[in-house]
């Protein structure tokens, strides 16, 4: 479909229609469309997740710190006493990577700190990974976060060396001077991994905030123990609890409902008896509805056939010596069924001109993507659900589903696009950029060769 | 039947009740009120009429069934009966009316009244346009459904290269890879999102985050009138028949009527032309021209006026055009995916369904409401591995007839990378 057959003249035509162009023009303006589309639901998902699950409160000045502060100590398990350490040192790296002082000064200044503060260097650095804007911070950190509370927690000792890679690698300035005051709210209890201080750790705060000093309020830092933040608001969390609750009673809802779809509806299938009785004779069955998504699906196969065969013809043109036994016969039965589509495409075409007798003004028969109507011509009643149970799986699902629509894209281009032989002589980079565009998805480029030497 | 009529009618109207509240549930703003449902079985006069043609116009709007630009230009009374005729006729309803007089009276010479409205209303719903409606609404309010990726140009036409342009084509094109790619990593932040917003739903903390946002807040009110309209819609469900056996007795009504002696034939034979210009008959009719053709020699894709009268009787007996003949229905066909989904985060143990592991799905199964997630992403890698042959085909074509192009030219060699 896209090389119409050469006639006798053989060379590129050269015709003006720029709507090719426009074509691609609007492709990508409605990627476009789609990235702001997709924006806006990162936008809104961000905001959820930051209210819904707790987060190291930035705006907090409440310090119930010193108490906390206190209380937070022992309750840091030796094991992760190791871990703080270890990150600690390698933090301390990469402060002499980042600020380019010696080792000693820093070291020192480090080790005088009390170990909370080093947790809360540990924060700000895993903060500073991503960004240094307070706003910001907390989203990227929520989305962080989850990134960390997906982990399982037998991973928790591999942290520090992660962290600190990533320390190193941080883009943020990192000052001493910026070790500051985060709270540093505790997981709740029931978070699936075993809460560890590492976990928590990523769960950076906004760093902007420059210190009073190290002992500043350091408050929350409990661990896996007592929530530490006082309820100032009674009515957040009371909103979070509702919201979880009425998006769990619409699951059950929508599962009823779906499950009450299963079930035949008798008296419903009778009254359309009785209507369908009082449609004249000549009445065609279904609808148009129906009836113009079977003309599209053969409109798509009939054109895939085409193309087969097309191809088979030229392939075998291409090297007689393979065009034995094997390849007649799937010729014949490309042949057979092309004329089983033709027949049946006959049908179909009268089923449409009985449509379009009685069609009244503004009623259209033309195939649609609009449409909802799946390939045997049923109508989807409701958006069926689709159940997973790892990320992973939801990921590769849509990553497949993105790469299918993408992929629908690029070949109504690339059929889109034609050459009609015209006079005279074709411009050798022309031919060249034609050839790697329909030949080669426009990846590779073919050499063309003047070879002027008398034979 | 031992009830009473009273008790009966009584139910009846608890009955339209539920469908009215859940019409209005869906958003609609036109919805009358269950006593007018029963005025209008008898014949309620303009009143009446008027309140349900309000109704069926907003309809079949929501729906999407009528494309609107047709009928923006039209006004008041005969905006309706046109954009209720179209629709009506596209989920393929017939009635005299619809066909029928343009004027403003509607009907050649049979009684139109309220009936005829409700009875292309109970059409309507029992054509599946309650859940149309309920997706719509869905759709609307709820965040976290997967949706369609619209990305797809609409145009068809065969076009041209033009070798000055070429230069910007090629620059096109990669600059629209370039978007692609910008879309694959983007969607792939979204769902990384999105399942932790699922996860968080699961999730039985008794924490306490600090912060209350508006967004959560207009988030609960968009919930709560989702789970009142899947709430309305279940009521619905459970006192459906009530209203289908009332419909019959509607149906009854109208047929005691002195009936109209009806057309079996379609009122005018002109065939107008769509305002897509009839585009999609002509992308057939030419595929069908461009078949390759048997040995049996040259069979002309229009058939020729004695074929068509013939094969016009057989259709009177009703053709079958619902099922595929065989060699058809084997030929690979790009599995067709529902456009909207919602995803459903399980985390014990999914029970099996009697579904053969070995069974791999080639098309969406018939009806089905809930589908593992390897089941789709098996589908989805069938499409795409379909489509990556498909794109590989043409290149090989384009490849071999450009090749021949050049190959008869002088002093050119191809030389393929």
């Amino acid at each position: 479909m896209a090389v119409t057959s050469a006639s006798d003249e053989f060379s590129l035509a050269v015709t003006t229609n720029m709507s090719l162009l426009s074509v691609v023009e609007q492709a990508i303006k409605s990627c476009k469309a789609e990235q702001a589309r997709i924006k806006d639901s990162i936008q809104l998902y961000r905001e959820i997740l930051h209210t819904v699950t707790p987060q190291p409160n930035t705006d907090c000045e409440e310090s119930d710190s010193a108490d906390d502060a206190a209380a937070a100590d022992t309750d840091v398990s030796p094991g992760e006493k190791e871990d703080i350490e270890l990150l600690e040192q390698a933090l301390e790296k990469a402060l002499w990577v980042r600020t380019g002082t010696g080792p000693s000064k820093k070291g020192s200044n480090k080790q005088c700190a009390p170990r909370k503060e080093t947790k809360e260097g540990m924060q700000a650095f895993a903060a500073s990974k991503g960004n240094q804007t307070t706003t910001r911070s907390t989203s990227k950190s929520a989305s962080l976060a989850r990134k960390e509370h997906k982990r399982p927690a037998g991973i928790v000792h591999h942290q520090p060396a992660r962290k600190s890679q990533q320390a190193v690698s941080a883009s943020g300035c990192v000052d001493p001077g910026q070790l500051h005051t985060s709270a540093f709210h505790s997981k709740n209890k029931t978070n699936r991994g075993n809460v560890l201080s590492g976990n928590d750790l990523g769960r950076a705060a906004a760093i902007s905030m420059p210190s009073s000093n190290n002992t500043a309020p350091v408050s929350h830092t409990a661990e896996s123990g007592a929530p530490c933040l006082p309820q100032q608001n009674g009515t957040a969390s009371d909103q979070t609890a509702q919201w979880r609750s009425l998006r769990r009673k619409q699951n059950r809802l929508w599962d009823k409902v779906a499950a009450s779809q299963r079930k035949p509806v008798p008296g419903r299938s009778h009254f359309m008896e009785r209507i369908r009785a009082t449609f004249p004779k000549d009445w065609p069955c279904g609808s148009p509805d129906q009836t113009r998504a079977l003309v599209d699906r053969l409109t798509h196969q009939g054109y895939d056939l085409i193309q087969h065969c097309q191809t088979q013809e030229l392939v075998a043109k291409q090297t007689p010596e393979t065009a034995t036994e094997p390849g007649g016969k799937t010729l014949e039965r490309w042949q057979m069924t092309a004329a089983e589509l033709q027949n049946f495409a006959g049908q179909v075409k009268q089923e449409w001109e009985a449509w379009d007798r009685w069609r009244p003004e503004g009623g259209c028969l033309c195939p649609t993507r609009a449409n909802s109507v799946w390939a045997n011509g049923m109508v989807a009643p409701l958006p069926p659900t689709i159940t997973y149970t790892t990320e992973a799986e939801l990921r590769e699902l849509e990553k497949l589903r993105m790469r299918v629509a993408l992929l629908q894209q690029k070949m109504h281009l690339e059929q889109l696009s034609s050459i009609v032989p015209g006079p005279g002589c074709p411009d050798v980079s022309v031919l060249r950029d034609v050839y790697s565009l329909l030949g080669e998805g426009g990846q590779r480029f073919p050499a063309i060769v003047l070879d002027s030497e008398p034979d | 039947m031992r009830r009473s009529k009273a008790a009966v009618s009584v139910e009846v109207r608890q009955v339209i009740g539920a469908l009215c509240r859940l019409l209005a549930a869906t958003g609609l703003h036109a919805v009358p009120a269950p006593e007018t449902f029963r005025r209008a079985k008898f014949g309620g006069g303009l009143e009446v009429e008027d309140q349900f043609w309000q109704l069926l116009t907003s309809i079949l709007q929501s729906t999407g069934i009528v494309p609107c630009e047709a009928f923006n230009q039209l006004e008041g009374v005969s905006k309706h009966r046109k954009l209720v005729a179209a629709g009506l006729w596209q989920t393929g309803y017939h009635a005299d009316w619809v066909s029928g007089g343009e004027g403003g009276e509607g009907g050649q010479g049979g009684r139109f009244s309220s009936r005829d409205l409700l009875l292309a209303l109970g059409w309507l719903l029992a054509t599946g346009t309650l859940e149309k409606l309920l997706t719509h609404r869905v759709q609307q309010m709820d965040n976290i459904l997967l949706t369609p990726i619209p990305v797809n140009p609409q145009l068809s036409s065969e076009l041209q290269l033009h070798s000055a342009s070429l230069r910007k084509l090629q620059w096109l094109i990669g600059s629209l890879k370039y978007q692609g790619q910008i879309l694959l990593s983007m969607q792939e932040e979204r769902t990384r999102l999105l399942h932790a917003v699922l996860f968080a739903i699961l999730q039985t903390s008794v924490s306490s985050p600090d912060q209350s946002s508006t967004v959560l807040r207009e988030e609960c009110v968009c919930v709560q009138q989702l789970c009142d309209l899947l709430e309305a819609y279940l009521n619905w469900k459970q006192v459906e028949n009530v209203f289908w056996t009332w419909m019959d007795s509607v149906v009854d009504c109208h047929l005691t009527d002195p009936v109209v002696e009806k057309p079996t034939h379609a009122p005018n034979g002109i065939t107008r032309v769509c305002h897509h210009g009839n585009r999609g008959l002509e992308k057939f009719e030419d595929m069908i021209l461009r078949l390759p053709r048997g040995q049996k020699g040259q069979r002309r894709g229009r058939g020729d006026a004695e074929d068509r009268g013939e094969r016009g009787e057989r259709l009177q007996g009703g053709s079958d055009t619902s099922s595929l003949p065989p060699l058809l229905s084997s030929l690979p066909s790009l599995p067709t995916l529902p456009q909207v989904y919602r995803a459903k985060l399980q985390t014990e143990k999914p029970i099996k369904r009697g579904f053969r592991p070995a069974e791999v799905p080639h098309s969406w199964p018939e009806t089905p409401d809930e589908l593992p997630s390897s089941q789709a992403t098996q589908l989805l890698l069938h499409a795409e591995a379909l489509l990556l042959e498909r794109r590989d085909r043409q290149r090989l074509a384009n490849r071999i007839q450009l090749q021949e192009m050049v190959g008869k030219l002088d002093e050119l060699v191809l030389i393929p990378p």
